[in-house]
């Protein structure tokens, strides 16, 4: 940011929150790494019954590595509070590791390799910026079938996450990304960044479940949603889906 | 959730001051950290160890603690440090074992006086009260939150990775209890979410649960009134969630004079006696209370 003191720092986050493994489209690691090359966390939330297989547990730990992120697996009796803990604390873990690299440059040490004592301070100053820098942040839902029973507790959440953002003293912006996107795509925009959490609250009773699993869709959705586009989504074996008008299809 | 699960036998070791720390089991689960029961190698004590991956939070609550450290209320906090477990980078500290229940499970597993309820809710308010005028407001008020150590027969407040200053965003709490996920109010530091966190738990000790209304106050304010709690009683949950400049004090004295009156509490006060050793205890810790109110007010 050499120079430019006055332009505020903006963090750049993604929140994938998904019940199961990827089934369709790409490998969602590689798509959370090709958004932390441009500046953005990814961040994965799985939602996981008891005696699941390890499987989606170690995507999920492979997006949230790959997306500079922080991986939570969950029951969905603490979903509420996992969106809000998570989406803070990856604000707070990015803002740690930016003044850590600083440190080290500086010292030599990064903040793990200061004594408690000495670094207690430099934590509290982090946290004042944490709460204070502005944020823009997309949720990426999972919306496929397996998510029906779910999709209130889920979209709760995210109402909960617009209740904890409203408090924070930098501006926030939040945007949602569904997956898929009905109608055979692999993801839909629901809401573009906007800090007006009534309207956007509103525009959750739009989600509807249904279909597979596209993550990865569902990541490169989001991230573009950053550059100011909207992908149509890319479509996946569309012909097995059903048409238009038909009264399985899951129109968004 | 914390990923690391320590296997009672582990031994723990402070990469800066050296401590080691033995676990004999996990006594608690939070967000990001757990809470074990562990012996010090060094002098042969029981001691707590809260260990959380998340370096800031432990370290925020470490010195909220230790900021408390000569509250007898408060879980008295001895070091922090660092450590490595199976790779991974973890940050703990040290604080007083206490050795009790908490008031979820004691509510769960035998039959606690609704008088016993009651103060042990005043109490909650007269500590939040106290620690207000420090700066710190403790909002993540629910009776798992709340233990009574066997020996010194006190009320303590555990748990203070929740606490943030006044007017800032409240970061841990118990939805059911969260006046914003009532629609009513910021989710933000302040004496009011407290007196409403506060009733909330009262209404869910007292009415075994609290009422499904679906999150609309004023069905559940219906479904209150509607219950078999004494006039009095109701009048101070209804008021509480509804008053927004309702103070914590006022809280407290309302309900000491529910306390006092004969029928206060319906079945309340009378059947006090059958848990002498609660009662005594709360007996001790309103006195103390009281006095600690008259002084700071």
């Amino acid at each position: 940011m050499g120079g430019q003191l006055t332009a505020p720092m903006e963090l750049k986050e993604i929140i994938v929150i998904t019940d199961g493994k990827s089934n369709v489209g790409g490998d969602p690691a590689g798509a959370a790494l090709l958004a932390h090359k441009k500046g953005i966390i990814v961040n994965a939330i799985g939602i996981m019954d008891r005696g699941e297989t390890e499987e989606p547990y170690i995507e999920l730990e492979n997006i949230a590595k790959a997306g500079g992120g922080i991986c939570d697996i969950i029951p969905l009796s603490m979903l509420g509070y996992s969106v809000q803990m998570v989406t803070m604390q990856s604000v707070q873990m990015t803002i740690e590791r930016a003044v850590s690299r600083q440190l080290r440059q500086i010292t030599g040490y990064s903040l793990e390799d200061m004594e408690p004592d000495s670094r207690s301070r430099i934590l509290e100053y982090i946290q004042k910026v944490g709460n204070e820098v502005s944020l823009k942040c997309v949720v990426a839902l999972d919306c496929s079938g397996s998510m029906r029973s779910r999709i209130k507790t889920a979209l709760g959440s995210v109402q909960d996450l617009l209740i904890s953002l409203k408090t924070r003293k930098g501006r926030s912006y939040l945007g949602i990304v569904a997956f898929p996107g009905g109608a055979g795509r692999d993801s839909k925009v629901i809401s573009g960044f906007t800090d007006d959490f009534d309207q956007l609250a509103l525009r959750l009773n739009r989600i509807k479940t249904g279909g597979p699993t596209p993550t990865y869709g569902g990541i490169v959705q989001a991230s573009c949603l950053f550059d100011g586009e909207t992908r149509h989504g890319d479509s996946f074996l569309a012909s097995v889906y059903p048409e238009e008008g038909d009264e399985r299809s899951f129109i968004l | 959730m914390e990923r690391i699960l320590l296997k009672p036998g582990i031994t723990i070791r402070g990469r800066w001051y050296g401590g080691e720390y033995r676990v004999i089991k996990l006594i608690g689960s939070g967000g990001t950290a757990r809470v074990y029961l562990v012996r010090d190698l060094s002098d042969g004590r029981k001691y707590a160890l809260k260990l959380g991956s998340d370096m800031a939070g432990v370290e925020r609550e470490y010195k909220v603690l230790s900021s408390l450290s000569s509250i007898d209320y408060v879980p008295r906090v001895y070091v922090r440090d660092d450590c490595t477990i199976e790779g991974r980078k973890r940050f703990f500290f040290i604080m007083d074992y206490l050795e009790g229940e908490n008031l979820k499970k004691l509510c769960s597993t035998r039959r606690i006086p609704q008088g016993t309820t009651v103060e042990a809710a005043a109490i909650t308010a007269v500590i939040c009260l106290f620690l207000n005028h420090r700066g710190l407001y403790y909002c993540d008020i629910k009776p798992e939150n709340l233990v009574f150590d066997k020996t010194t027969g006190n009320l303590y407040l555990v748990d203070f990775g929740g606490v943030v200053g006044a007017g800032q965003p409240v970061t841990q709490f118990t939805p059911a209890y969260d006046r914003a996920g009532w629609g009513s109010g910021q989710r933000v530091a302040d004496e009011s979410y407290q007196i409403f966190a506060i009733l909330m738990m009262l209404v869910d000790l007292l009415l075994d649960g609290i009422p499904e209304v679906g999150r609309d106050l004023e069905a559940l304010k219906q479904r209150v009134n509607k219950t078999r709690l004494s006039k009095g009683l109701k009048k101070v949950i209804i008021k509480g969630l509804d008053v927004e400049n309702h103070s914590l004090k006022g809280l407290v004295s309302d309900l000491r004079r529910v306390l006092r009156m004969a029928d206060g509490v319906g079945e309340g006060l009378n059947q006090c006696s059958t848990d002498v050793l609660i009662n005594a205890g709360l007996a001790a810790s309103v006195a103390f209370f009281i006095m600690v109110l008259v002084f700071i007010l």
